[in-house]
């Protein structure tokens, strides 16, 4: 004779199995690591374009007649230094007559890929107005920046000469490397420690928290309206208790979506550590360092990411967990109130309103996470899955709230289970009309 | 044995506004096939709701199988097909096959077995095609029926509670039906029908319960139901034909049709 704990086991696993194997389930898991790979993968793979393309077998084009070229060809030396094939440009000192004649050149070397590209310093660039540049990727404003950069050095450092500093002296100021710039913010209350790039962690995991629990919820309410309306419910409860089978329910659906979490963080993690083999940590840090070629500050997000300590992404997963199951149980009660998919929709509006009042106050509890309000929607249950991990993200949270959250809210699931199975039990057989207020309070107290 | 497989006492089952059940009291012997007679509305589904322990009485015993129907480990035993028929559209027929007997306590292997068995049986399996591996949603709506008929059986239960099973069946899979009814019979099981069509509980069943209203209107043995309401004998002759039905069967080509029997699926 089966217990019951193995006919849950039998509800759980067609669940679990049935949702994991959908289309819906698999691209979905997929998509959120490719997200992050384009994240941590093409900053750098533009960089390493930018890295080859400019530094080897560009001509420099010196008709200043004052040696500019060469200090143009240091800097860009200098510049370059981290990187491996770092090449010294090819400098032609040329008559101003004979530009015309040198462009051509130069150009044809350009054309049959012997150059990457040209720059020509003349009697304009030396007085600061104009410097001019050809190539291959003439389109690629990293290129540009760097190139001007460059001659900026060069020019620089000629005025440093005919002031009549030594060339040694001269050497030392072109040779100065770019520092690494580490960037802090500064709020109100004074030095902000939650950096830009952890709000942006924070958010993010807030927004997929946020879609796991709506879209977790809404699959719950349809799969409750599919057994009903299809009265395969009423099979299954022939078997086991109503309870039971909500029960089943919910650990499944519960189950599948912290899969997708798990999938998606291990993805994430797996990712931004084979960057890191990929191109070497140097290039990595170097790529962090970079404004330019890193754009969104999406390298300094994977930083935080590595930084990310274990406890945080568990207490995250816990939160989840617990709000899947809240909301699940709290859809599923829903589900078994109606007769059709289009009476769904308006009986989980309270629902949705609950969670859309949530995803309101992810950007308030970002930009102030030690607020009142922070704090007190970080401890209701409706709202405590998707807040709490922001603020613990953001700034240090006691220990004694994160517990006090955790137990509401794992009281709150206990009460929203057995309320959805109260209305379950009764609702799963009733096929007419929409409950009214009095009649949900009587299926839930009946005896 | 000679102990009723379902022994009813004073049951009533109230709803918001309407009485469902009134004083119902009734006795299935063990081993019949017994129907539960009525009208659309009559309470026969919520008789069979509160037999299955999916709803209690308000008031009133419900003994199934020697023991009380809220019993623990109960339902292992009782087959039951509902009158709306569903399944799990998106899934294949043997894995909710398996799916259901899981929930009878019927371990995968030994599922796997009966399933083969019963999908040969109502040739949901032939050389051709094993509809086993079909989704539900590819399949008729008479195969369908013929899967959730099979969901009901595969766990060999001592009850088997049909709600309407033959409606939206054509001949030859109602016969198919009919004649697995009847090997239950035939092993000692107790089978319960709940239909309104007339001429299948008179051609099928052993014993009739008629209730409207949520009340008894009498109950007993098809004989003595016969007896008790029929008038004098009289003697008459007649030329035997073979029905319509036994023609279309014939033609059609359906095997195993029980002697004696007739009337439309």
């Amino acid at each position: 004779m089966a217990d019951t704990s193995s006919k849950l086991w039998a509800i759980v696993r067609r669940e679990y199995i049935e949702r994991v194997r959908t289309k819906w389930f698999i691209i979905s898991t997929l998509f959120a690591p490719i997200l992050f790979a384009a994240f941590a993968f093409l900053p750098l793979i533009l960089m390493n374009r930018d890295a080859k393309s400019v530094v080897p077998r560009i001509v420099i084009l010196d008709a200043t007649q004052q040696g500019l070229g060469k200090l143009v060809a240091r800097s860009i030396a200098v510049m370059q230094s981290t990187a491996e094939d770092a090449s010294t440009a090819d400098v032609r000192v040329i008559n101003p007559d004979s530009i015309a004649q040198a462009r051509s050149d130069a150009t044809a070397e350009v054309a049959r890929r012997l150059a990457n590209g040209y720059i020509l310093l003349d009697s304009a660039t030396v007085r600061g107005d104009t410097v001019m540049y050809a190539g291959r990727r003439a389109d690629s404003r990293g290129d540009r920046v760097a190139i001007a950069n460059a001659v900026r050095s060069g020019l620089v450092a000629l005025r440093l000469q005919a002031n009549g500093l030594p060339t040694t002296a001269v050497d030392s100021v072109i040779s100065a490397p770019v520092p690494e710039l580490h960037a802090e913010s500064i709020n109100d209350a004074g030095r902000d420690v939650s950096t830009p790039a952890k709000a942006i962690v924070a958010t993010f995991v807030a927004f997929f928290l946020y879609m796991s629990i709506l879209l977790y919820g809404q699959s719950m309410l349809s799969g409750v309206i599919e057994e009903k309306m299809s009265r395969v419910s009423e099979i299954v409860i022939s078997s086991v208790k109503p309870e039971t089978l909500l029960a089943g329910k919910v650990i499944g659906v519960t189950a599948v979506g912290l899969t997708q979490q798990i999938v998606w963080v291990g993805g994430t993690i797996a990712l931004v550590s084979a960057r890191a083999m990929l191109f070497g940590a140097p290039a990595v840090a170097k790529a962090q360092a970079s404004g330019a070629a890193g754009g969104f500050g999406s390298n300094d997000m994977l930083a935080a990411i590595v930084a990310t300590p274990w406890s945080w992404v568990i207490v995250v997963l816990l939160f989840l967990l617990l709000g899947i199951l809240f909301y699940g149980a709290l859809y599923a009660a829903v589900g078994a109130t109606v007769g059709s998919e289009q009476d769904a929709r308006q009986a989980a509006t309270p629902v949705v309103m609950l969670v859309v009042l949530t995803a309101v106050l992810i950007s308030p509890t970002v930009t102030n996470p030690t607020s009142q309000l922070a704090l007190v929607t970080s401890l209701l249950p409706f709202s405590s899955p998707i807040i709490m991990p922001i603020r613990m993200a953001m700034t240090s949270v006691p220990v004694i709230q994160v517990v006090g959250s955790l137990v509401i809210l794992v009281a709150s699931c206990l009460g929203a289970v057995w309320l959805a199975g109260r209305i379950y039990r009764v609702g799963l057989l009733m096929y007419g009309k929409r409950p009214t207020l009095s009649e949900l309070r009587r299926w839930i107290f009946a005896s | 044995m000679t102990q009723n497989a379902i022994e009813a006492r004073h049951v009533t089952k109230q709803y918001a506004g309407h009485v469902a059940v009134r004083d119902l009291s009734l006795s299935v012997p063990t081993g019949a096939v017994y129907g539960l007679l009525g009208p659309n509305g009559a309470g026969k589904t919520t008789t069979i709701r509160m037999v299955l322990n999916i709803i209690e009485p308000d008031t009133g015993t419900i003994n199934v199988l020697g023991v009380p129907a809220t019993s623990t480990g109960l339902t292992d035993r009782i087959g039951y097909l509902p009158e709306e028929r569903g399944l799990y559209r998106k899934m294949k027929v043997r894995d909710v096959l398996k799916f259901l007997a899981a929930l009878k306590g019927i371990p995968a292997h030994d599922a796997d077995q009966r399933i083969d068995r019963w999908l040969d049986r109502l040739s949901l399996r032939t050389d051709e095609r094993d509809w086993g591996t079909a989704k539900i949603e590819e399949l008729s709506r008479g195969m369908q029926q013929k899967a959730q008929f099979i969901g009901a059986l595969l766990h060999d239960p001592d009850l088997v509670i049909l709600d309407e099973p033959f409606s939206g069946l054509d001949p030859v899979n109602a016969q198919a039906l009919k004649d697995s009814v009847m090997e239950l019979k035939r092993r000692g099981k107790t089978v319960i029908f709940s239909t309104h069509i007339i001429e299948n509980a008179e051609s099928m069943c052993d014993s009739v319960c008629i209730i409207a209203h949520g009340e008894k209107i009498l109950d007993g043995t098809l004989a003595d139901v016969k007896n008790e309401y029929g008038g004098p004998p009289v003697a008459q002759t007649v030329m035997v034909q073979p029905s319509l039905y036994d023609i279309f069967l014939q033609r059609v080509g359906a095997t195993g049709v029980e002697p004696g029997m007739r009337g439309h699926g």
